[in-house]
């Protein structure tokens, strides 16, 4: 087991380069450069060749691959072209604002995906089934975008129901900075005021993630609950005289080996779910910021975005791996 | 049946049947009405009357304003901590907004100001007990030395330097510890009217000097992050990615702003900031849509203040490509194009159309010089004599994030199909629109913006001197350039504005570019928001602004 683990750490640098020498060659293939931005809209040539050579884009694709891949080793990570700053800095800033909202969501994803896919698994009838395949369906044809645009319209500006869909927290609430979460920290701190302003403001973004991406975890629930209740296993223990609780036990307990891997898929889809829905919700987590990283060709800042959200869903899935071993016997490493 | 009985019966599939039905028509019923009808905005804004909320897409991260010039909200921020030397005047009209009145200039930096006969020296007295929130003051060696930062970066400030013609920070000289003067090489027709653009506003020297390392002498590195200037507001506090907050200089020379808070919120998606100054949580909303604008129009608690401004839609056409190096295929293009379909249907009757290389509210304007309107025989005639009476095929290059550009592209590349020209849609981010128009690297593209000087030569002067790095249709007109060149070093108003007309003329018979749209400012308020005075570079200052 622990050699299985170290064998998936081991090979994690490799597949984050990997990643990231595709995006290098994406990024490089579409022939913008940074320094247009960087130099201002009255640059004349001279000072466009010397931003890019600062930059090193005058210098060939591989040439500037093996200097950024030396720079990152070193814990450089670049500066960005919008910002001005480093993005490492700019990206640790910001990464707490998204793992806060994708986290919530994904708990909650989970609290209410479980039970309902469960309960909608022992009903019989066509009409959860069909509520069921028809929620999955709408959730997954829905651009999360679209689904929080109309989250504030209905719940701000036209029942008046949610706090403003701007930002984490209100301007006159100054949270103490500890995990970066403000609705944690607030927890931590014993601030109410902060607890409350940050809880407000997670409320719409949330429940956009959970409208778009509930239903998967609904619907693997359901079908996974719904074979095992029908699999010979089970009529083996009905026959043997099991109590209909333990059969369930057994049902659930079987049923747990891919609700854990779609809830570790959901988590790590999420950091690239949160691009968008921070946009609309003026987030200020990475997401947001990888968005203009794109508008404004800031190659450093998108690098550095895809290193990390690479790495955590890699990380993700390393850890939902070590967790079908714990909980499925049959898998040995 | 009692109601305990209704709820313990057990449920027949009917009873599931009938709740589900209901439960259907609940939830699609609240649904179109949510989506058929907005409730009334709030006659009143929730934000305090000290403090301001603008609801921006962005907030810049990057303060700096020597590379980033070519960012609005940029320029928007530093406007509201560094002030020029002097402003055009302005008049006041029936709504409590401002206009421009182009006939003079009021003081604000400089007390006053003299340029020598021969147009070749300009000398400024600045306004004494000016200080920074630092508490540093403003003097004559602090211009110096802003002066010599714009030479020693390179950047914005270097481009005004040639365009003034000063030659090094030599020219600039300090006369005593409030008297200043600028030399240039030859004479200039523009040292005063560039003087109310905030790029030449003063930082305090002093702070930033104190910041300066023997790598960073320039302290551009303390620049990207930190804005001291001599204006009405300081920064109290940013988020990145989420807000900026500023407060008054307490130093402030001037009246003193009514914000004790001016807090720009960072919203990008423009239809969460309709929503926001609807509801009135924001008082201010920039860069929503024209559809959105005309929707609030008919909104109570809100307003929209319309101004003209420089701001033109423009597409250049890239005159050294294949059939688009023709006059004749420039100008079938011109009268292929429905101008009123585009102002009615894209800018809701908002924006008005551009008669010419100029905006309408610039001196030396001449609506009478444009021939221009849909007339397709005429434009596959034009096609015809140059050779093309079958139509070509060609490519607009256009980036996403403005709303209206899109169908803006969709109607030209339809009108254009009427004439025989093929027009396919590139559709690109913003920054590769820019990098492909610098480069030549596009047939027809689009862009917006104008001059921020009002003077028309400096306006030909960007865009159509045969030199000019924005000069993007690589347009060479040899006379053009030669009248231009005169009259930006011409003291002689009457033959200035005679080879204003004639350069006009020439451009609007040339067509390097194909002007469909001034856009014009409309700031959407809370209407309890007023004295909104827009500069000239289409930004405005918040401490002009009251709220009641």
């Amino acid at each position: 087991m622990i050699r299985y683990i170290l064998g998936r750490v081991a090979i994690l640098p490799v597949q984050v380069l990997a990643v990231l020498l595709f995006t290098f060659i994406l990024s490089r293939l579409t022939k913008q450069s940074p320094a247009f931005y960087m130099a201002g809209p009255y640059a004349t040539q001279e000072t466009l060749a010397r931003v890019e050579s600062q930059l090193g884009l005058d210098k060939p694709i591989y040439v500037q691959f093996g200097v950024y891949v030396a720079n990152v080793l070193r814990g450089n990570f670049g500066v960005s072209v919008i910002t001005g700053r480093s993005t490492l800095a700019d990206i640790t800033d910001r990464l707490p604002a998204t793992l806060e909202l994708i986290t919530i969501s994904l708990v909650l994803a989970v609290a209410i995906g479980l039970p309902l896919g469960i309960l909608t698994a022992f009903k019989s009838s066509r009409i959860a089934g069909g509520l069921t395949t028809a929620y999955g369906l709408l959730a997954g044809s829905f651009p999360d975008f679209v689904v929080g645009i109309l989250a504030v319209f209905v719940f701000y500006t036209t029942l008046h129901w949610a706090t403003a869909p701007v930002g984490r927290i209100d301007a006159s609430v100054i949270p103490t900075k500890l995990t970066g979460s403000y609705f944690l920290d607030g927890i931590l701190t014993g601030n109410l005021a902060a607890v409350q302003s940050s809880a407000a403001h997670l409320v719409l973004p949330v429940l956009t993630m959970l409208v778009v991406y509930t239903g998967g975890i609904i619907k693997i629930v359901r079908t996974s609950v719904r074979e095992l209740r029908t699999s010979e296993m089970v009529f083996y223990a009905k026959a043997c005289g099991f109590y209909e609780r333990t059969r369930l036990w057994y049902v659930l307990r079987n049923a747990l080996p891919p609700i854990v891997t779609i809830t570790g898929v959901t988590y790590g889809v999420l950091i690239g779910a949160a691009v968008l829905v921070e946009t609309v919700f003026g987030w200020g987590g990475v997401g947001q910021y990888s968005v203009q990283a794109i508008a404004f060709s800031d190659f450093p800042a998108l690098q550095t975005f895809v290193i990390f959200a690479t790495t955590f869903s890699l990380v993700v899935y390393i850890v939902v791996d070590i967790l079908q071993v714990v909980i499925n016997p049959r898998l040995r490493y | 049946m009692s109601e305990l009985d209704r709820w313990t019966q057990p449920r027949t599939r009917r009873d599931i049947l009938v709740a589900g039905g209901k439960l259907s028509l609940v939830l699609a019923g609240g649904s179109l009405l949510a989506a058929c009808q907005t409730s009334p905005a709030p006659s009143t804004s929730k934000t305090a009357k000290n403090t301001l909320v603008v609801a921006e897409p962005y907030v810049p991260q990057n303060l700096d304003r020597e590379f980033g010039a070519g960012d609005p909200i940029n320029q928007e921020l530093n406007m509201q901590m560094v002030e020029p030397l002097m402003e055009w005047k302005r008049k006041l009209r029936p709504d409590g907004a401002y206009d421009f009145d182009f006939s003079g200039y009021d003081p604000v930096l400089a007390q006053s100001w003299q340029v020598s006969a021969d147009g070749r020296t300009c000398t400024f007295t600045l306004r004494q007990g000016v200080k920074s929130p630092k508490g540093n003051e403003l003097t004559a060696e602090v211009l110096k030395w802003n002066y010599d930062r714009y030479f020693g970066l390179k950047g914005t400030g270097l481009f005004f330097m040639q365009v003034l013609n000063i030659a090094s920070p030599d020219d600039v000289k300090i006369i005593d510890k409030y008297t200043i003067s600028l030399t240039s090489s030859k004479p200039s027709s523009l040292w005063l009217s560039v003087q109310p653009q905030h790029f030449l506003g003063p930082f305090d020297a002093v702070e930033y000097k104190s910041q300066a390392t023997s790598s960073d002498p320039w302290a551009l590195e303390f620049g990207k992050q930190n804005i001291v200037g001599f204006g009405p507001y300081q920064i109290q506090s940013r988020i990145v990615g989420q807000q900026t907050v500023l407060i008054p200089n307490p130093n402030y020379w001037g009246k003193k702003p009514q914000f004790d808070q001016v807090i720009f919120k960072e919203v990008p998606q423009d239809a969460i900031r309709y929503s926001l100054l609807l509801s009135g949580d924001v008082d201010m909303a920039r860069n929503l849509s024209f559809a959105q604008l005309a929707q609030l129009k008919g909104q109570s608690g809100v307003k929209v203040y319309d101004f003209l401004s420089s701001d033109l839609t423009e597409f250049p056409i890239q005159t050294e490509h294949q059939y688009l190096s023709d006059k004749r295929v420039r100008q079938a293009m011109a009268w292929a194009l429905p101008y009123d379909q585009i102002i009615q249907n894209i800018y809701k009757g908002l924006a008005t159309q551009p008669f010419g290389p100029l905006p309408q509210m610039f001196p030396g304007f001449d609506k009478t010089l444009w021939p221009y309107h849909q007339d397709l025989n005429k434009a596959k005639s034009l096609l015809s004599d140059a050779g093309l009476a079958n139509g070509f095929s060609t490519t607009i290059t256009y980036a996403t994030g403005i709303p209206e550009d899109e169908p803006l592209v969709l109607l030209m590349q339809s009108a254009f199909k009427q004439v025989g020209i093929n027009a396919e849609l590139n559709k690109v981010t913003p920054s590769a629109l820019s990098q492909n128009e610098f480069m030549g690297q596009f047939d027809i593209g689009l862009k917006h913006g104008g001059s921020n000087d009002p003077d028309q030569y400096y306006s030909y002067f960007l865009e159509y001197d045969k030199d000019s790095v924005i000069n993007y249709p690589r347009w060479k007109n040899d006379q053009v350039t030669s009248l231009i060149r005169q009259g930006l070093v011409s003291q002689d108003t009457q033959q200035r504005l005679r080879a204003g007309k004639q350069i006009q003329q020439t451009i609007i018979d040339e067509v390097p570019y194909l002007e469909l749209g001034e856009a014009g400012i409309h700031w959407p308020v809370r209407s309890n928001v007023s004295g909104i005075f827009q500069r000239i570079n289409r930004e405005i200052v918040y401490a002009d602004i009251v709220k009641t």
